[in-house]
């Protein structure tokens, strides 16, 4: 491969575009105005009216559900295939698929997301039920740093590891001897 | 003729949740759903941590590693990059086949918290074509 061409390969991976679709927008407004209009033939209230716009918004009915969906696909990531994996790693998740909850693992943690961390493998139902992360139902709220990973992915390793990082940057902050990773690991082992 | 719907605000807010979630990600170890290959016990030891992607800069947990370029209300598109330096680096953890670190992209995650800001400003479209079409404030 010559420079020239792995400069290209790079451009292309590094950029991911977020943008919105000018033609699906100008559709949605189309449909939205016609829908309007129909409503106020019928003598539809407002407040009906309204209510009835923002329940396909959520629901992804016909009005929004394209402009929703196009969106969606819109935003793209710069290398090719890196949406497929990114999409088929949430795919293949159902209620029953067993999770674990994957915090950073430092001091700004929240006790709630630090509690979610040390409950082991649940079901995908469980964690829906608790909130998933950025769901806001903990202190973090939509500030929430954590990650849902299928059991097992995530070894004892790395949850030793991540555990003695922890240890590691707790230990010195509050002690003038710092300690590296290594005598972070034999506290943790003590 | 109805009015424009401009998202420009909610993709630059969507921008920005991007490279929060992909430097957050950094710092956890996972992203997508998946943990990163971790490091060989040889490179843990020279770098005295076991953190996949973090070297002595911190370069891809850092938000200016990720530079945005913003939408308008007249170019609605945002952007975001990697800094120079950085790519080459991020493109062999991307996309290698021995050790997969995918860390770089939009994740489930990052798009529904977008979603919301999204959801916001077509709800405000809404209202103002109902004003528009003849109805009084709703």
């Amino acid at each position: 491969m010559t420079p020239e061409e792995i400069k290209q390969l790079t451009d292309k991976f590094k950029l991911i575009t977020l943008a919105s679709l000018e033609t699906e927008v100008a559709k949605g407004a189309l449909t939205l105005q016609g829908y309007i209009q129909k409503q106020i033939h019928a003598g539809i209230s407002p407040q009906v009216l309204k209510a009835n716009l923002i329940a396909d918004l959520e629901n992804g009915g016909q009005i929004f559900g394209s402009l929703r969906s196009a969106f969606r696909k819109q935003v793209a990531w710069g290398v090719e295939g890196a949406e497929d994996s990114s999409l088929k790693a949430t795919q293949g998740i159902n209620d029953d698929t067993m999770e674990d909850w994957v915090a950073i693992a430092d001091g700004a943690t929240c006790d709630g997301c630090m509690s979610n961390a040390n409950a082991g493998s649940n079901p995908h139902s469980y964690w829906v039920s608790a909130g998933l992360p950025s769901a806001g139902s903990n202190e973090c709220g939509d500030y929430c740093r954590c990650d849902l990973v299928k059991s097992g992915a995530y070894t004892d390793e790395m949850k030793l590891n991540a555990s003695t990082r922890y240890e590691m940057e707790k230990y010195n902050a509050s002690h003038d001897k710092q300690i590296n990773f290594m005598e972070a690991q034999t506290r943790i082992q003590k | 003729m109805p009015s424009p719907l401009d998202l420009s605000t909610s993709l630059n807010k969507l921008a920005e949740i991007v490279v929060k979630d992909i430097s957050n990600g950094v710092k956890r170890g996972t992203q997508f759903g998946k943990p990163f290959k971790p490091n060989e016990k040889s490179t843990i030891k020279q770098k005295g941590h076991s953190n996949p992607l973090i070297g002595k800069s911190n370069t891809f947990t850092k938000k200016a590693t990720y530079p945005i370029t913003k939408a308008t209300k007249t170019k609605q598109v945002a952007a975001i990059s990697i800094i120079d330096g950085a790519d080459n680096i991020a493109l062999i953890n991307q996309t290698s086949k021995t050790h997969p670190r995918e860390f770089y992209g939009v994740s489930d995650k990052a798009m529904n918290s977008g979603q919301k800001s999204i959801d916001y400003d077509i709800n405000k479209w809404v209202d103002k074509e109902i004003i528009n079409m003849g109805y009084k404030k709703v």
